[in-house]
């Protein structure tokens, strides 16, 4: 697929699906206008500019202008995008971790990991700076009185 | 007015460590490529709370134009622009430092930025307030023109597709109307999913676009090992016949790096780009641009220092921001419990002048600290990844979650940030997508505001001169871009026939 389209395409799909659940809503009238009416009429523009576009896109060879068109990622590229998706993953992850352990936690597990997946070679210095951040957020959410939140596990732990 | 301003904020202790802070904050987030000022205020924003109002917003200024400061030094001595608008200083000024005149350089920077700083924020001074007693006038139809007015001239400046800019817009705008609607109290457009019904905040958006979305990009590049370059004390202090033809250039970049940064969209590094072409077309030494220009380096930060003041004009005067930066401290004033806009100047013009008298005084604490700390600051370049990476996504993880105390807004944060880099790699500016969110409340509210005030009469638009004048001129904009589109579609055409002829 042209690079760019793939956005074209996706906010073709977000126009859509605005325009498709608007049904539940109230449009109003001119002179009393409805919750659905701003969101509708900014959809249906939101398709036609995006309709527009693409078939602009399509009329030419690159495109909406950029290059590359199908042509296969080179070796660092794709290298650089693996490196992405593991490094997306691995944050995912530690978001995720919140909900079992709490946030400072969470941060400080996620901190020794992705440490070491950036390249921090000894497994007690990524250790060590993950603790320190855990800590840190910490003393951080209690100097500025933010409730992180607990997690399942440490709620069974410290009741 | 000002000085009684100037008077109290260099007695107040709080607001010249507010004011302090905020300017090393932004120079720290300026030489780091990556992290810019707008995912940096983002960031503070929460931890603001604590703070008195004024000295929240004192801070949050000073991260915005100190990181304009520090985004040259790491351009001229290492190449490597920390923000985009110092992307034209790393061509002249890397020049400069490799022929052995790094000092030079990083002297015509800092005091540019200090001039044209000033020049900003004199002009702010000068522009607001009548602005703002205009404004005072405008109703939700003028609001709504504005607004519309805004999105038109961004779909046109932005580059690229002006249609594809316009319809990330209002996708931005879309993403504000999910949730609870203001003027209806109705839940819209939550697609059934429960967590939705809060809608979508602008700071963890924000946040990830600009901020998560770079560290992505930073950790999927290779180790680099940056060395620090040495510039002598001595150094820094050139002599005045080095000086003097920069001195021009300073003043010229200073008032165009203003008016750019007016207008809505990428206000500073709009400015450096149009500073440096106006600057290369009126030097009489064209051919030293690129190869080690003084001048282009006085040019480009004197711009971007000036645009900040430029873009605060909008903000401080008609309670719109232009820009995400502006949005973001839009938000810290309403976190404060302070509106920006016409009323503000009128009813506490005793805050505005605050503001302004602590961008006077940054401007000379930015200059006065960045010239003689520059090796420390480029020191930061030298942090390795795998330390600064994890601790900027914490760091960002709990301001996402302390603005509404829900990990939903971190989970929005991430898959910002994901949109963020699919965005750039196909060629697209995330901006017309914050902006949109910017401006999507404004014109939703004032659209439905000035149909019920007109019992559905759309000539409303051009009852009086001053909306007739923005109707028409939002009219314009529309059939530029259209027009932008036709000609886009001509050319691919003509490729494509090309092609085939081949």
């Amino acid at each position: 697929m042209r690079r760019g389209m793939g956005v074209g395409l996706l906010l073709l799909v977000f126009g859509v699906a605005f325009i498709s659940s608007a049904r539940q809503y109230d449009f109003g009238t001119l002179a009393s206008p409805g919750p659905a009416m701003v969101p509708v009429s900014l959809s249906i523009l939101l398709f036609a500019l995006q309709a527009v576009d693409l078939g602009v896109a399509l009329l030419g060879r690159r495109g909406t202008g950029e290059s590359g068109a199908g042509d296969a990622p080179r070796p660092r590229e794709a290298k650089a995008g693996d490196g992405r998706t593991i490094f997306v993953l691995t944050t995912a992850g530690g978001f995720a971790l919140t909900y079992l352990v709490g946030l400072p936690a969470a941060a400080g597990a996620y901190a020794a990991v992705s440490s070491r997946l950036l390249g921090l070679r000894a497994w007690w210095k990524s250790l060590a700076f993950g603790i320190c951040l855990g800590v840190l957020v910490h003393y951080f959410g209690s100097v500025f009185q933010i409730a992180f939140p607990g997690g399942w596990l440490t709620g069974l732990i410290w009741g | 007015m000002l000085a009684d301003a100037l008077q109290a904020v260099v007695s107040s202790p709080s607001l010249l460590w507010a004011s302090f802070l905020g300017v090393l904050l932004g120079t720290v987030v300026g030489v780091l490529p990556g992290l810019g000022p707008v995912a940096t205020m983002a960031l503070l924003l929460p931890f603001t709370f604590g703070l008195d109002p004024l000295a929240g917003i004192v801070l949050l200024c000073g991260v915005y134009y100190g990181a304009m400061y520090g985004g040259s030094t790491t351009s001229i001595l290492f190449r490597v622009p920390g923000e985009t608008s110092s992307l034209m200083t790393s061509i002249d000024g890397y020049e400069l430092s490799r022929q052995g005149k790094a000092g030079l350089a990083l002297f015509v920077s800092a005091v540019g930025s200090f001039v044209a700083g000033t020049m900003g924020v004199v002009g702010l001074s000068y522009l607001a307030p009548p602005l703002a007693r205009l404004a005072l006038a405008f109703g939700p139809y003028e609001f709504l023109m504005i607004g519309l007015l805004g999105l038109t001239v961004l779909a046109n400046l932005m580059g690229g597709s002006p249609l594809r800019n316009l319809a990330m817009a209002l996708a931005g705008m879309l993403l504000t109307m999910v949730g609870l609607d203001t003027l209806s109290g109705q839940v819209r457009f939550t697609f059934g999913l429960s967590f939705l019904r809060g809608g979508f905040e602008f700071l963890p958006v924000v946040m990830g676009l600009y901020g998560i979305s770079e560290l992505i990009g930073m950790a999927a590049r290779g180790e680099r090992v940056t060395q620090v370059a040495k510039v002598r004390f001595r150094e820094l202090y050139p002599s005045w016949h080095e000086i003097r033809p920069t001195l021009g250039s300073m003043a010229r970049g200073g008032v165009v790096g203003f008016l750019v940064g007016l207008l809505p969209g990428p206000a500073t590094s709009l400015a450096s780009f149009v500073a440096y072409a106006a600057e290369k077309a009126s030097s009489r030494f064209k051919e030293l641009f690129g190869k080690g220009s003084p001048q282009a380096v006085a040019a480009v930060e004197s711009a971007n220092n000036s645009a900040v003041g430029g873009a605060l004009v909008p903000l401080l005067a008609l309670g719109i921001p232009f820009s995400p930066a502006t949005a973001v401290l839009l938000s810290g004033f309403m976190i404060h419990g302070l509106s920006p806009g016409p009323l503000m100047l009128q009813q506490s013009p005793g805050m505005f002048w605050t503001i302004v008298a602590s961008m006077y005084v940054g401007n000379v604490i930015c200059v006065v600290f960045n010239l003689p700390l520059v090796g420390l600051f480029a020191k930061v370049m030298s942090i390795p990844r795998f330390i600064l990476v994890p601790s900027i996504v914490a760091i960002c993880a709990v301001g996402a979650y302390s603005v509404r105390g829900t990990m939903f807004d971190v989970w929005v944060m991430l898959a910002a940030g994901v949109a963020g880099v699919l965005l750039r790699r196909s060629g697209q500016s995330p901006l017309p997508l914050a902006i949109g969110m910017i401006l999507g409340p404004i014109i939703d509210s004032s659209l439905r505001q000035s149909l019920i005030m007109s019992d559905g009469k759309l000539t409303v638009f051009l009852a009086n001169p001053l909306s007739a004048a923005l109707t028409g001129l939002c009219l314009l904009g529309i059939g530029y871009s259209l027009y932008g589109a036709v000609v886009q579609a001509r050319r691919l055409r003509a490729e494509a026939a090309a092609d085939v002829t081949e």
